[in-house]
């Protein structure tokens, strides 16, 4: 078969024995890919200290007709995004995100709207365009959204009232239903998040608005604390569980 | 392997399971064992117990040790005001062997990797930071590696180390040498343009 080309951010790297690194990479025209990369632990000629996560590279790799990954044959520099690499919080946020797409994307499915979201959250990282609280709520309201796990602002789950005509400040969000519960339906529901109207409205905001606009929007600091206090919630509950690097976040800020 | 008698299959499939040793390597072995003179046998096993026993972690810098205290940190030739931090015992051994710096390490025994869960508190950092204190320390040189978990590592900690009166340095990267230029990659030859010298 003739080798595929595709830009890629890399995710995940492990080795494998002795010379070889086996690297997962969500790629721009193939999706998530587990490729070998041979020989990349020991020649620096080959791919000389490239394969380094949150890089965005140009991928040259083969599939072979015998089963086994695929391997790749040539790699190239797009992207460094080097300023996330000197700092640990950005690598931290970096990471998260990273997380998010290996457990959650498909393999060898091509989700061109996700890729893009990724490349423009470590591209707001390393230029430091947003705040990175800010950056970290985009991402997962919009990622979630992408993959089919957009929560529910927009109404009461249950008697289906519109957010805007329910006349409360604050807001129960229930994990369980994927969505908000008004004070008249409220019963002693498990796992509830106390989401203000504010917040509520910035949160619906960053999911839809104009990618190209977002460094411009300014959070509030309550809503910064209640919407990553949310979504640190909402995402694990999705994944069924703690994402190692949210443990990471989580013993930074302390 | 089943035309072997069982203590001879017990062998094999004991030495394949060493890494980079496949079937056929473990089966020579195994019969190079077995046509070896007794003693030189049992020397091999004693000193494979022997690294289980008695190998440990120096109790000040984390260094593989046969006593409580390694014999770096025990030698007082060295500069003691000085200390190398790097991220495992085999780092330790490339600086030593390099010959380029006389003064004493710190292994973290890890690096900062948000995606394996290993947080600040998962490396050697807290006892790092009482280090300086306890031994006077006032030059701290940061030989992670340049990965970027490493990288990441070092400006962590070096941003910890703000608040000692130590000097914090970070050791140097760039151009291999023997390297040829069109070889090099951006990120490294951007690193070494900025970190050139007057000559
Ligand atoms: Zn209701
Ligand atoms: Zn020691």
């Amino acid at each position: 078969m003739s080798p595929i080309s595709t830009p890629a951010i890399m995710l995940r790297r492990v080795e494998y024995g002795d010379y070889d690194l086996i690297i997962t990479f969500f790629s721009l025209y193939r999706g998530k890919i587990s490729l070998i990369a041979k020989s990349a632990k020991k020649s620096t000629k080959r791919f000389s200290g490239i394969l380094e996560p949150f890089s965005v590279l140009q991928l040259v790799y083969s599939v072979s007709r015998r089963k086994g990954l695929p391997v790749l044959q040539e790699a190239s520099l797009i992207k460094p995004f080097s300023n996330i690499r000197l700092d640990i919080k950005k690598m931290a946020y970096a990471g998260y995100m990273a997380e998010l797409i290996n457990e959650w994307v498909e393999e060898k499915v091509e989700q061109a709207s996700t890729y893009a979201l990724f490349q423009y959250a470590l591209e707001a990282l390393d230029q430091s365009d947003m705040h990175e609280d800010a950056l970290s709520i985009l991402f997962q309201m919009r990622f979630m959204g992408l993959s089919g796990f957009r929560p529910n602002l927009n109404y009461c789950s249950l008697c289906r009232t519109r957010t805007e005509n329910i006349h409360q400040q604050q807001i129960v969000f229930d994990l369980t239903k994927g969505g908000l519960v008004c004070d008249k339906c409220l019963s002693a529901a498990s796992k509830q998040i106390s989401l203000s109207k504010g917040t509520i409205k910035q949160l619906l905001w960053v999911e839809r608005g104009d990618l190209r606009k977002a460094t411009r929007i300014r959070f509030s600091s309550l809503a910064l604390q209640e919407g990553l206090a949310f979504l640190e919630a909402f995402v694990p509950f999705h994944l069924g569980k703690e994402p190692r690097s949210l443990q990471f976040l989580k013993q930074l800020r302390k | 392997m089943r035309y072997y008698p069982s203590p001879i299959v017990n062998l094999i499939s004991n030495i394949s399971k060493l890494p980079g040793i496949g079937q056929k390597t473990a089966e020579r072995l195994a019969l190079y064992i077995l046509r070896a003179p007794k003693i030189e046998v049992e020397q091999l096993s004693r000193s494979i117990l022997e690294v289980k026993e008695r190998i440990r972690l120096c109790s000040k810098c984390f260094a593989l040790s046969d006593k409580p205290v390694c014999g770096i940190c025990n030698d007082h030739s060295r500069a003691l005001n000085m200390v190398c931090v790097v991220e495992q015992p085999a780092d330790m051994v490339a600086v030593e062997k390099s010959g380029a710096y006389r003064g004493r390490y710190h292994v973290l025994q890890g690096v900062l990797s948000p995606m394996d869960g290993v947080g600040p508190e998962n490396i050697r950092l807290r006892e790092l930071m009482s280090r300086i204190t306890e031994e006077k320390i006032t030059e701290v040189v940061l030989a992670t590696s340049t990965s970027v978990e490493g990288e990441a590592t070092s400006s962590y900690i070096a941003d910890r180390l703000k608040k000692y009166p130590v000097k914090i340095t970070r050791i140097a990267s760039g151009i291999p040498m023997g390297g040829d230029l069109k070889y090099v990659d951006e990120v490294t030859l951007k690193r070494a343009m900025d970190g050139r010298y007057a000559v």
